[in-house]
């Protein structure tokens, strides 16, 4: 019924359809797509998939988005994607990507970056005499050069004469068994192609923005446009393959019947907030549960050129006062806090440089910083400069995985906006005090009392795979927590990394009776 | 598929008989990341993606059930066998059923359903014991309802006590103050996946040491696997392990 179904929308006749991945279609003619910046754009699209229920089948249709490379020049796409996102990797963005070269007229699939530039490879070019740079290459081959010999044993000839602009972008593989290196900028890319890889942060929210719709466009989007671009909407235009097979799909959207259980109440150990129709509720006066006791501690003050949010130093009377502020909503939460004031560390991390793309150095530095403080602190608060990933990371990596060191970081633009500032607080009191051991709130115990009687452990599982522009054999991560308190309140971990397993993968295909058709790419 | 759940699970009982002196005579699993596409099944287009005990989930009904009954055998002593009641919930958010509110009533002010809400007829499973629940309010955009699907029901649990109770538990996610979307235990679990990234960062960024290919007979992957024990370097231990570390 899949098949019968996407026969339509995944033929191009209708509106140039592509499809992507099992079931999500895309008619860039009837929505144009959304430019994300970074070479990339948004396209939205519709998924459907039949699903079987009781005593019918329904196909179920959802409105989606999904990224695709913008049409253009090679060149230009890896550079503003380059931009877009400090340290991503080009060779990711480049990888399977579907050319056509500018002066030959040839498609091509890019295989690989390549580790040098059109400026640093040289290559034997009988034709100009020995061996030339391909930016050489390029700007001087004014002989006439071979470019293919078709059935009627005719010769055509084409003569390069171009200057590149990016001669010190890396070059692309186009090969296939042997590699063929050609300079980005000749390339165009291809339009219709998803890109696969991890989106740059900017990226990622313009595309929550583009698909974050509310349910009234969502569902009028699904029911007008969806049916119609799918060929499921009644009357002419009706897919011609539901009509061969005698199937017809009901136009409304299934009713079906729906509960709305009641919240539980919030228990803290002083104060009971009301549940809003938000299921939400705030710390106004509230004392946790079980306030945690904060020993010896320790702040840490990332300075890494961000001078507009950046304390100055370990003295900035505001770095005192914001610490201050912190602590006095901690003591209001019911964490005990010494009298003592904490020490404070500064760690000056090196600029940013492309020949250490994960920030290592800086990491040392870090790493360097706390060991002079010579006190293991109970907890590490960390005022992070900006939003860098790699700082952020490494930070954790030596903070859980070396140095057995408590930690919550804090983004010093955030805590010392005063706007919000106290909701701030009071979000990293939440943090810390569960990191400290303690109790955070509880719901009612007529809610929970399933739980009780007899005893029960709640468990929670997760795994995660390495997912797109990793590398190759990088392993899965498996993490089980288990509540360890009567409270279900504290859940401690366990973690491992596991390989990737591909079998699993090959036994579902196979149980499919798919495995004659796998795609090869 | 979790590779060493036996011995996970070992853990969390050991932590939790440390604590509280005695075992627990049932335990609830919320179990996440099973439909969850990796890289070599994403662009299968047979691939079924209705949830079923035949299709995805075999994996825990078949591999992963089995270790967590093994962990349990660690507990054995020479006068009884620790044989507490296992009941298996499979959680995902990552499906296409919305639902819309045939009355303003029954929405929030965005036309989103309103928290607490379930469908357990009409678009789930035929023979088997599943749900949605969207426990949490919206924000932004549509709110995605998850979906719970229970594979093993030792404990004998029932639609509405487990469904009242996951409601329940979205309510117990220390790190804010509000009904969260997954019943928390799946969502620790989630944050724990997600720290445990930032000491893979390098080879998740794509960079890696390993430069030769396939020397004295290993595989490249298998140096890469080699590289990330280094720098997984055994983990979170002391007294760290036994903390929410990962919030």
């Amino acid at each position: 019924m899949n098949l019968v179904l996407s026969a339509h929308p995944s033929r191009a006749q209708a509106g140039a359809g592509v499809v992507v991945g099992r079931n999500r279609y895309f008619f860039p003619s009837a929505s144009p797509p959304f430019p994300l910046g970074g070479g990339l754009e948004a396209w939205k699209g519709f998924y459907s998939s039949i699903r079987p229920s009781f005593n019918q089948l329904m196909v179920n249709v959802n409105v989606c988005a999904t990224t695709f490379y913008s049409e253009g020049n090679l060149a230009e796409a890896m550079h503003s994607f380059e931009q877009a996102s400090f340290g991503a990797r080009m060779s990711a963005f480049v990888q399977r990507i579907r050319v056509r070269t500018d002066h030959l007229g040839h498609q091509k699939m890019v295989k690989r970056l390549a580790k040098f530039s059109a400026k640093q490879h040289r290559f034997e070019a009988q034709e100009l005499g020995g061996m030339v740079t391909v930016e050489e290459y390029f700007r001087r081959s004014k002989l006439l050069f071979l470019l293919s010999f078709d059935k009627l044993s005719s010769f055509r000839y084409l003569e390069y004469k171009i200057t590149l602009r990016y001669p010190n972008l890396p070059l692309v593989d186009v090969g296939g068994t042997k590699s063929v290196y050609l300079p980005p900028e000749v390339c165009s890319i291809l339009p219709g192609q998803p890109f696969r890889g991890k989106l740059p942060d900017e990226q990622t929210s313009e595309m929550i923005k583009v698909s974050a719709k509310p349910p009234n466009v969502n569902a009028n989007a699904i029911t007008v446009a969806g049916l119609r671009e799918l060929g499921f909407a009644r009357g002419p235009n009706v897919s011609p393959f539901l009509d061969a097979f005698g199937v017809s799909i009901g136009n409304d959207m299934a009713v079906v019947p729906a509960r709305i259980l009641t919240p539980p109440r919030i228990r803290y150990g002083k104060g009971e907030p009301s549940v809003d129709e938000r299921a939400s509720w705030n710390l106004r006066n509230v004392v946790f549960a079980e306030g945690g006791k904060l020993g010896p501690w320790t702040v840490l003050v990332i300075k890494d050129g961000n001078r507009y949010d950046e304390f100055n130093d370990a003295q900035d009377p505001e770095l005192r006062s914001t610490i201050d502020g912190f602590v006095s909503m901690c003591r209001n939460c019911g964490i005990s806090v010494p009298q003592t004031p904490p020490l404070i560390a500064v760690a000056e991390l090196p600029r940013r440089d492309l020949q250490d793309p994960l920030r290592t150095q800086a990491i040392n530095v870090i790493r360097s910083a706390l060991m002079a403080t010579k006190q293991k602190p109970t907890l590490l608060l960390v005022i992070l400069s900006n939003g860098d990933k790699h700082i952020y990371s490494g930070l954790k990596h030596l903070c859980d995985v070396y140095l057995d060191v408590p930690n919550v970081c804090v983004q010093s633009a955030k805590i010392r906006k005063e706007r919000g500032q106290l909701q701030y607080y009071a979000n990293v009191a939440l943090k810390v005090n569960m990191k400290l051991g303690g109790v955070n709130h509880v719901v009612d115990e007529a809610s929970i009392s399933k739980l009780r009687q007899p005893s029960t452990m709640l468990v929670g599982m997760d795994v995660t795979h390495p997912g797109p522009s990793t590398v190759k054999g990088t392993p899965s991560i498996a993490a089980v927590v288990a509540s360890a308190d009567l409270r279900f309140s504290q859940y401690p971990a366990s973690m491992r990394i596991q390989e990737t397993k591909k079998e699993v993968c090959w036994q579902f295909w196979s149980s499919h009776g798919a495995i004659a058709h796998l795609p090869i790419f | 598929m979790i590779t060493d759940l036996r011995e996970m699970m070992e853990e969390r009982l050991l932590a939790y008989r440390t604590r509280n002196r005695d075992l627990p005579q049932r335990i609830l699993v919320y179990r996440d990341g099973v439909s969850e596409v990796c890289p070599w099944c994403l662009f299968h287009p047979a691939m079924s993606d209705i949830p079923s005990v035949q299709g995805q989930f075999s994996i825990v009904v078949q591999d992963e059930i089995p270790k967590i009954r093994a962990s349990f055998r660690k507990f054995d002593t020479t006068q009884s066998q620790y044989r507490p009641k296992l009941t298996v919930v499979i959680c995902g958010k990552r499906h296409h059923t919305r639902f819309y509110p045939t009355e303003a009533a029954n929405g929030d002010h965005n036309g989103n359903p309103k928290p607490g809400t379930i469908v357990d007829r009409g678009v789930t499973a035929i023979y088997e014991f599943d749900f949605f629940l969207q426990a949490h309010g919206g924000l932004q955009g549509t709110t995605r309802p998850t979906h719970y699907y229970v594979v093993c029901n030792e404990m004998d649990m029932n639609a509405d006590d487990l469904q009242s109770l996951t409601n329940t538990i979205s309510y117990t996610f220390a790190r804010a103050t509000k009904a969260v979307s997954l019943a928390a235990p799946a969502y620790y679990a989630d944050l724990a996946c997600e720290r445990g990234r930032c000491y893979l960062h390098k080879l998740l960024m794509g960079i890696s040491d390993v430069t030769t290919t396939a020397t004295s007979g290993s595989t490249a992957e298998e140096e890469i696997f080699r590289e990330a024990e280094k720098l997984w370097n055994g983990g979170v231990k002391g007294k760290l392990k036994e903390s929410m570390f990962y919030l």
